[in-house]
This record gives structure tokens, sequence and C-alpha cells, in this order.
């Protein structure tokens, strides 16, 4: 079935990818960030110093210590450090060797030994849950599965190059997903994209058109709306590569693809590195200007970071904003003239494509209305579904802090 | 934390035209759309109305400035906008006391109390105007002639280029003052339109889109109902010029909010229906 999204907006940043994946393997830090994880109680396995092998398990969630976070290198942990109300910030990773922990691939698979396999290889984060997106309680099953394989962010891979690289891996792995559901497995793409999709429960499910026809949250929305009785889970194409990775070999694919661009990149172009690897080391020779911004995802969503965030496939390189007199001092005047609240204007209906009323839901976030955002349709959305909204309003609002602000409240109810 | 990114500019296609607008521009562009306006009401009506026109806009800061103080909040500008606009409907020999009065008024109770402008149903200009209105009865406003709106045109433009007012509101209000005018036989509402009365109220203050309908369904029937009740209140009150835009644009203000709720409830309708 073919999907045409019509609104939206493709920004036009500078510094598109070169479309060609090239293998970057002198990075010796890397790390798993807390943020990455929301409600995350990390158990230690492992000390500061510990020496790991790529594959091992760093810790467990105290919650649910069924699942695993890995580590993706082999070396040791030099640092783990916490943030504000002592929440995890980062443990932080020296690669050393190539050495890789084993796991047991059962013969026959059923979905209670790959749901295991997955939660010990950590790769059962790579799966995250609607309503709420978060990474699903492995008990559960979800009513459909959807397989973003497309991306549409600005400056983003192109999906079916990265997926035509291991195109085995992609299949192995998808072919096992139709196991933890008893829906089916939707796999989204662009039109030209070609995959080869077998199995009965796997369904081919085109999207075109301007970002964000590639988002999860767009393709849940007119497949398989979330709610909380019917949740859906989702899963990115390199997830299922690294899926498939596993299922062949035995061990955790320990390299990801990622788009570098904006900007900001000398030579803007497809790179596998290591997960969580360090931005600052990656982009040493790769900036174009002084004194560059190093986002860890894309223009819209992204976040300043120093590695490399666990769903972020880009890195994008911007100009720091110029601080000179005339410029800020016309910028006070224009702030001044601006009022504080929500200004709703057709814009915002032209970058949201879902059956969601913009102007009505950018006022409930901006208050923290949670029962009336729940009314139009909050629990379908995550932060990167109204990360336009954010960009095209004048008020400065940042639409996914105030999102999850009322997502939280509604999970606590739930 | 969000990266601190240089503003990118948004692409609009408006048919044939495609350019950037600035994001943090967009609030300056009512002030830049009433300009021409300015300039023709000024050249029109002379010296006099100056003294108006900074009474008008005085009044609006003066009041903002003393709420941002007591609430220790950053000073805000967008006053210059408000008087300006309900300036721009005044004749010169207007009591300046009447216009401090009515301003005063509009932007303590219209604006102030509901905690500042965009938090308020009703643009405060508007509800200066329709203070002056009921409070003296016989009251001309300004007289205006073609000259005038001709040059609500440019800034009309320019605020459906950059998306700040909806053309959707536009259109709708088009329809229903078009309908309503042909099926009740009133010629004098056609009149209305060569003086650039009933433009006038609904580019700048009807179309704000702190106030307006904020669903595009929305926007439509908020326009239409604008439409409509200009031509009903212009029949039924013999009120000539300004007097059937304003009350029109302030009753339609006011039921904004009722229009979006019925959006909203249909929206709802469609989600339950689709997540069965």
């Amino acid at each position: 079935m073919k999907h045409s999204i019509k609104r939206g907006l493709d920004i036009g940043l500078t510094g598109s990818p070169r479309q060609e994946i090239q293998n970057i393997t002198f990075i010796y830090s890397s790390a798993l960030l807390g943020s990455d994880y929301l409600d995350l109680r990390p158990e230690f396995r492992v000390d500061q110093g510990s020496q790991v092998v790529a594959g091992q398990t760093l810790f467990v969630d105290r919650k649910r210590p069924d699942i695993h976070f890995v580590s993706p290198v082999t070396g040791s942990v030099a640092a783990i450090t916490r943030g504000h109300r002592r929440r995890l910030d980062a443990v932080v990773l020296s690669a050393e060797g190539d050495a890789k922990q084993e796991f047991a691939v059962p013969g026959a698979l059923d979905r209670v030994n790959l749901t295991s396999l997955m939660c010990e290889s950590g790769l059962w984060t790579a799966l995250r849950a609607r309503p709420f997106d978060v990474i699903p309680d492995p008990g559960t099953t979800p009513f459909a599965i959807f397989v973003t394989a497309m991306e549409s962010k600005p400056n983003a891979a192109d999906a079916s190059v990265v997926i035509a690289s291991a195109q085995a891996e992609f299949d192995r792995g998808l072919a096992v997903l139709p196991l933890l559901t008893n829906g089916e497995v939707h796999v989204c793409h662009r039109p030209a994209a070609p995959l080869s999709l077998q199995g009965d429960r796997i369904k081919p499910a085109i999207f075109d058109g301007p970002h964000p026809s590639g988002l999860p949250g767009t393709h849940i929305h007119f497949i398989a709306p979330a709610s909380i009785e019917r949740p859906v889970w989702h899963i990115g194409y390199q997830d299922v590569i690294a899926l498939g990775h596993l299922l062949g070999t035995g061990t955790i694919k320990a390299d990801k693809v990622i788009a570098l661009g904006g900007p900001g990149a000398k030579e803007p172009r497809l790179l596998r590195v290591t997960p969580g690897v360090d931005l600052d080391e990656l982009v040493q020779n790769e900036v174009s200007i002084e004194d560059a911004e190093v986002l860890s995802g894309s223009i819209l969503a992204g976040k300043q970071a120093r590695y490399l965030g666990r769903y972020d496939t880009q890195v994008t390189l911007l100009k720091r904003k110029s601080q000179n007199e005339i410029g800020s001092t016309l910028a006070r005047f224009l702030k001044a003239l601006q009022t504080p609240t929500i200004v709703p204007l057709e814009t915002h209906d032209a970058v949201m494509p879902l059956g969601i009323l913009a102007g009505p839901l950018m006022r409930a976030l901006a208050v923290g209305d949670a029962e009336t955002a729940k009314r139009l349709g909050c629990l379908e959305l995550c932060e990167d579904d109204v990360a336009l909204l954010s960009h095209v309003c004048p008020s400065g609002n940042h639409y996914g802090h105030l999102l999850r602000n009322v997502l939280n409240e509604l999970k606590e109810q739930a | 934390m969000m990266a601190d990114i240089a503003p990118l500019g948004l692409l609009h296609r408006t048919g044939l035209v495609t350019f950037k607008v600035n994001a943090s521009f967009l609030p300056a562009a009512e002030l830049i759309a009433l300009l021409p306006v300015a300039v023709v009401a000024l050249l029109q009506r002379g010296l006099l109305w100056v003294f108006v026109l900074i009474t008008a806009i005085a009044t609006t800061l003066v009041w903002q400035i003393v709420f941002s103080l007591v609430r220790k909040k950053p000073i805000p500008l967008d006053g210059l906008a408000t008087g300006l606009a309900f300036a721009l409907v005044l004749p010169p020999e207007i009591a300046l006391w009447q216009v401090m009065l009515a301003q005063s008024f509009a932007t303590i109770a219209g604006e102030q109390v509901f905690g500042g402008r965009g938090y308020s149903f009703v643009h405060p200009a508007i509800f200066a105007l329709a203070f002056l209105l009921f409070s003296f009865p016989g009251l001309q406003l300004a007289h205006t002639n073609t000259v005038f709106a001709l040059s609500i045109i440019p800034g009309a433009i320019l605020l459906l280029a950059v998306r700040y007012a909806s053309w959707r509101a536009i259109v709708g209000a088009a329809i229903g003052f078009g309908l309503c005018a042909f099926l009740l036989g009133a010629d004098s509402a056609w009149q209305a339109l060569a003086t650039g009365s009933v433009l006038f109220i609904l580019v700048f203050l009807v179309c704000d889109p702190l106030v307006s309908a904020s669903t595009n369904l929305g926007r439509l029937c908020y326009g239409f109902l604008f439409g409509i009740l200009c031509v009903l209140l212009k029949g039924a009150a013999g009120a000539e010029g300004f007097e059937a835009a304003i009350f029109g644009g302030l009753l339609t203000m006011v039921f904004a909010p009722l229009v979006d709720q019925a959006v909203i409830a249909i929206n709802q309708a469609m989600r339950r229906r689709r997540h069965g």
C-alpha cells in the first residue's frame, strides 16, 4: 500500500551526505548515554576500570532486570558518570582489541528464546513501544511491529544504501520479527527501495513525500494507530541488520552507519562507526569551519552531544550562532515584539501530516494540559513527530520537551 | 538540551513565489504590514491625527510596562501594533482623553487581566473600538476612502505570504460576505468594501492568529462567520463604515474557541473510529 504524504517540510539544509559508506576504525572511545533511556535505573555488572568484551553486559534495568545494556566495544570501562539526582549520565568505554562475547543462537527460534536472546545481547533496547516510545516489557506482545526502512530527516542517510550493504543480515533479521507479534510486521520504505520481502505476515508499506514521511510515528499513525489498548512496536533498519548479524554469527554487530552532514561538514558522507562513538574524536578532521556545533541526530531533533545517541543515525555539524552587535539588537527588538504565548499559524498545520490538530495540541502541550493533549492524540507521538512544529514556531517553544512532560504524566496514570 | 542553532528560515510556497522567511521576523510582520496604511492615514488626516496615534500607542505601552514590572516579566513591545491598529480607525478630531480611556480599558480589561496579549480571546484594539462605540453614542470613526482601502492590500499580501494571516479565514470571509450580501440584496454592504473598513478589520484584527480559530477547518468557518455578521449587522443597525465590521469582528472572536471545540470534537470522533 502506498501513502503519499503531502504536508511536511524538507528544510533544505546544506551539506547533504554523499551516499557512500566509509569505514572509520581509529576511534578509541565510545559511550552509553543515560539520556537515551527514559526511567532507567541501572544496576551495574561492571565497575570503573573493568575489562569488558563487546556484547558483555554493563548494567541491567533495576525495574526490568531482563533488559541488558551491553558494551559495543572490547576494552575497559573508563568512567561511569552520574548527573542530576544520581541519574546515569554516561558509561564511557575505551576500545582495545576485538574479542566478542559469543551468544548461543537456538536452532529453532520461538517467541520465548528469541526474546531472551535479544534481551541478553542488548538488542531488546532496539525495540520501542508506542504509546510513550519506550523500550517494551519483554513479556508483552504488540498489535503490530513497524520496521522503519527509510529516513526523511534533513541530511539523513539513504536507508536502501545501508540495507544493500548488509542485505542478507537485514533479511535474516526481518524474517524472525513476526515471532514477536501475532499481528503484522510492516516494512515502511521509499517507493524505489529494492527490498524483497518474504514471509506471510511481513507487509510492505510505501511512504512518499517530505519529512516526516520517514518517521515511525507517521507510519504507525496511518497504518495501525497506537493506543494504550493496542500498543505497537517499532525498530530501525540498522537494528534489524544487527539482529540478523546476531542470528548469523552469535556475536553483536559492533558497528552502525551514520550520515555525517550539515553546513559545517567538510566532506558530508556515510560513515561506519562504533555505536556510541565519541563525536569529538570523530569530527576532529571533518569540520570545515571553526567552532562548529556537533549534534547527535538531525538539525530538527538532534542534541548537542559528546557521544552518538543510541537511536541516532546521523551527525549534524552546524555553524554556531553569530553574536554580532547589530544582529543582537535587532534580535532583541524582534523578541520584544513577540508575544510569549503560542501563535497558532497555518504554517504549523502545513508541517503536520497526521490527523492531529497542530494548534490546539501546541496550546495543550505548552500549558501542560495532559488530558486535552491525550484527547488530541498525543499518545501517538514522540519527540521526533513534533520537531517540525518547534522548527517553524516563532515562540521558540521546544514541543519535544513539552510533549515528553505530558507523556510522563499520562504514563504514571496508565 | 536543544542546540542553539542559527535561525534557518522557513520555506513558504505561495503559488509562484518561493521565498525565505525567518521565524523570528514573524512578530514584526504585523507592524510592517500596517505601515502603508499608516502613511495614507497620516497624509489624509493631517498632523492632528499624529497626536491620536501617539496617545493610542503610549497608553498601550504604559499599561503593558506597568503590568510587566508588577509581574517581573520582560517588557513587551507588541503594544506598538495594537496601538497603531486602534489609531488607524480613529478620526483626527477625537478627544484624546477618549482615546486614552478606551485604550486603557482595553489593555487592562481586554488583555492584561487575562495574563497579557495572546491569553485573551479578543483583540485589544477591537475591544477598545467597541468600548468607544458603546460609551460615546454618536461618536464618528474615521471616514475612509478607496485610497485607504488600497493601502491595506500590500500589508494583506505580506501577512498572507508569511502565513501570519490565514488565507482560509479571508476566503471564508469573502464567501460569507458575498453570499450574504447577494442573498439579502444588501447593496450598502458593497460600499463597505470600497471604503476598506471591512477589509481593515478583517486583515489586521480578525485574522490575528492569537485570537482567531486555531484549526484549518475552524479558520474557514471563523472567516465565514465574520463575513455574514458584517452584512447582517450592517442591515440591522444601519451601522455605517466601521461599526458593523467592529461588532462583527468582536462577536466572531468570542465564537472562535467554540468553533475550535467543534473541530476538535469532529477530529476526536474520527480518531475514535480509526482506533476501533
